[in-house]
């Protein structure tokens, strides 16, 4: 593997040990090591580590509720670590949103493979959310445009291309987006209505 | 965009897959309160239909309740953007209306808005800017805030001493993303300090983002592992945090506080709104300086506002007129705090105001920037306590009948009891102070 960057959270110190050696064995630089979940928190925010390996029942803040925030807030994959599975647990760690569980003890031969999925999904994740954002954007300024389009018609009594040449014809002179122009053609319409 | 209309919210909460709608309120003592309703509800809630009981208003059980009903603002519809897509959560934030679809008396938001209402029909209409500060502070192993500070850096430092600037940028792109217009943010002068500024909005919608402001700051804080608090004076070595108001008041198009000819730029009427404001200036502490604690950070220092009085650069005073000869002429009020309700401070700020301008009162001279403020009058200094700017409340008429009897009492009574609860208490410093001694 490639220079991963990993943050460790775990309060069992030995055990911390033990996995910082196997990553450092294949290669992955160990960026920052929390032993509760406020300092996990801190930590994950300050070094922005490829993918961070979380204990499930730290101090302070659990990992469940720690990996909730990370993967909210899209800082890294989260990988969780635990020495009990319970049902409970693994159902709470996908809704947090946890892209890997780990039972202890734990291998090299099962945290590699482990990491590696975890980050490749993350990034399939990310690449998806990215085009959802942009259809979104996309649609919800057609939709815009659209009323827009059509006040300009009915208070002005303009074809439907009229209407749409003029909105262009705007966005060009003004050098904003069509999606401003047909907010600001909204808003001045709504504040007739109002009066 | 405020071209919201129920039918969008509608619309859009679909679109966005949004399961849970929070319908937010803020009591009179200006605590941000909700209730969740799922998406199904929504329609419902938009049409005013979903009960509720007065207590959670006015802060107390007793035999005075009264069902309530939230009617929403459909303009108010915000996602959370800190929630994941599947299953977003939104606000809208209400106002409080009695069964008999009237505005209910306990109501602060429908209270400012009748106050602007009243403006308006005399041609003005009021726009606020705000800066807001706020501390952010460790926890400890329990998870409870500590008064340790997060950072030990001062005034606009950079990072690494600004611990806070991940967090405070968080905070910044956050309200971004729910529509507020963010001019500057930075570092305060003590650790662990932050100020964020608010470009002016209308009066309205500025108290609604500055009650959004406190809840997201909070929020986006605890996801950072920090708490954040909006304490007045929660460091005794340090300065407390303020909530600086820009009001500017406007005549369609024109700002009613500039004038060009003369040599201040002030119009008349800015000075007879000053004067207005100056006038029950201890009386209007009583809900912009609204704790206990308010009243330590407006003890005489250097940087406390503690004057009723205004000036150009004199930092002591509670109104500051910031040098700018032009449509940007705004009056600073300097001493709320962040704890103050914010549609009942701007609606007794307005109201002071407007009642200056209506009796052309006529304001005492301006201070000098370097005035030796201590051998001014003590008939100038705001109220020392709780206690004293409660007198000054009770006494004041105009407020009293703008207020309504039934905020005006209720606050009173509860404030009150905070206040001679305060009182009956014996704190560390009498014992450190006394104990040995007699």
């Amino acid at each position: 593997m490639s220079e991963i960057r990993v943050v460790l959270v775990d309060n069992d110190v030995s055990w911390q040990k033990n996995l910082k050696s196997i990553l450092q064995k294949v290669g992955c630089l160990v960026v920052g090591e929390a032993e509760d979940g406020l300092t996990a928190i801190k930590i994950i925010r300050a070094r922005q580590p490829d993918i961070a390996i979380i204990e499930a029942s730290v101090p302070v803040k659990d990992g469940v509720e720690v990996a909730k925030i990370i993967n909210e807030d899209r800082l890294a994959p989260v990988v969780l670590t635990s020495a009990n599975y319970r049902q409970e647990l693994l159902d709470n760690a996908i809704n947090a949103g946890v892209k890997g569980f780990l039972v202890k003890p734990i291998d090299e031969s099962s945290l590699i493979p482990a990491i590696e999925i975890a980050l490749s999904t993350y990034h399939e994740m990310d690449q998806l959310e990215r085009n959802i954002k942009k259809l979104e954007d996309k649609l919800e300024s057609r939709k815009l445009i659209e009323k827009a389009k059509g006040i300009l018609m009915e208070t002005m009594g303009l074809s439907e291309k009229q209407a749409f040449q003029r909105l262009q014809k705007q966005s060009m002179n003004k050098r904003v987006s069509m999606r401003a122009v047909a907010e600001a053609i909204i808003m001045a319409h709504n504040l007739q209505n109002d009066i | 965009m405020n071209t919201f209309t129920a039918a969008d919210v509608i619309e859009k909460a679909q679109d966005y897959n949004v399961k849970f709608i929070r319908l937010q309120f803020t009591d009179i003592y200006g605590v941000l309160k909700n209730i969740a309703i799922t998406v199904e509800e929504l329609e419902q809630a938009l049409e005013g239909r979903i009960p509720f009981d007065s207590s959670v208003i006015e802060g107390f059980m007793g035999n005075k309740e009264s069902d309530i009903y939230l009617l929403p603002d459909p303009t108010t519809f915000k996602i959370f953007p800190w929630r994941p897509r599947e299953g977003a959560v939104a606000r809208l934030i209400c106002d409080v209306y009695t069964p008999e679809n009237q505005p209910f008396a306990g109501c602060s938001r429908s209270l400012l808005k009748n106050v602007l209402k009243e403006a308006d029909q005399q041609g003005y209409s009021l726009q606020v800017g705000t800066e807001i500060e706020f501390f952010l502070f460790n926890m400890n192993e329990q998870g409870k805030p500590t008064t340790v500070t997060h950072d030990k850096a001062g005034y606009c430092d950079l990072t690494p001493v600004d611990l806070g600037e991940n967090a405070r940028r968080d905070m910044v792109l956050t309200l971004e993303e729910m529509g507020f217009s963010i001019a500057t943010s930075h570092h305060e002068i003590s650790p662990g300090q932050h100020e964020i500024s608010i470009r002016a909005d209308n009066a309205l919608a500025m108290a609604d983002k500055i009650a959004t402001f406190k809840f997201v700051v909070r929020t986006i804080a605890q996801r950072h592992g920090l708490h954040a608090s909006f304490m007045p004076k929660p460091l005794v070595q340090h300065s407390g945090s303020c909530m600086n108001l820009h009001l500017s008041l406007w005549q369609g198009a024109e700002n009613a506080f500039y004038q060009p000819e003369g040599n201040t730029g002030l119009s008349q009427l800015a000075h007879s709104f000053i004067a207005g404001i100056l006038h029950n200036a201890n009386a209007i502490c009583a809900i912009t300086n609204p704790l206990v604690n308010s009243y330590k950070r407006l003890v005489p220092s250097d940087l406390a506002p503690f004057l009723a009085a205004w000036s150009d650069e004199n930092r002591s005073t509670i109104i500051r007129v910031p040098a700018r000869n032009d449509q940007d002429t705004i009056l600073a009020l300097r001493n709320p705090d962040p704890t103050t309700n914010p549609y009942l401070a701007i609606a007794v700020l307005l109201q002071s105001g407007l009642d200056g301008v209506g009796k052309e009162m006529t304001p005492p001279e301006k201070l000098a920037e370097n005035s030796n403020n201590s051998l001014l009058g003590k008939h100038l200094h705001l109220p020392s306590n709780l206690g004293e700017a409660l007198t000054a409340l009770e006494n004041n008429k105009l407020l009293a009948t703008m207020l309504g009897e039934r905020i005006y009492k209720t606050y009173l009574e509860a404030k009150w009891r905070e206040w001679d609860e305060f009182q009956s208490e014996i704190h560390p410093w009498e014992l450190e102070k006394y104990l040995t001694y007699y």
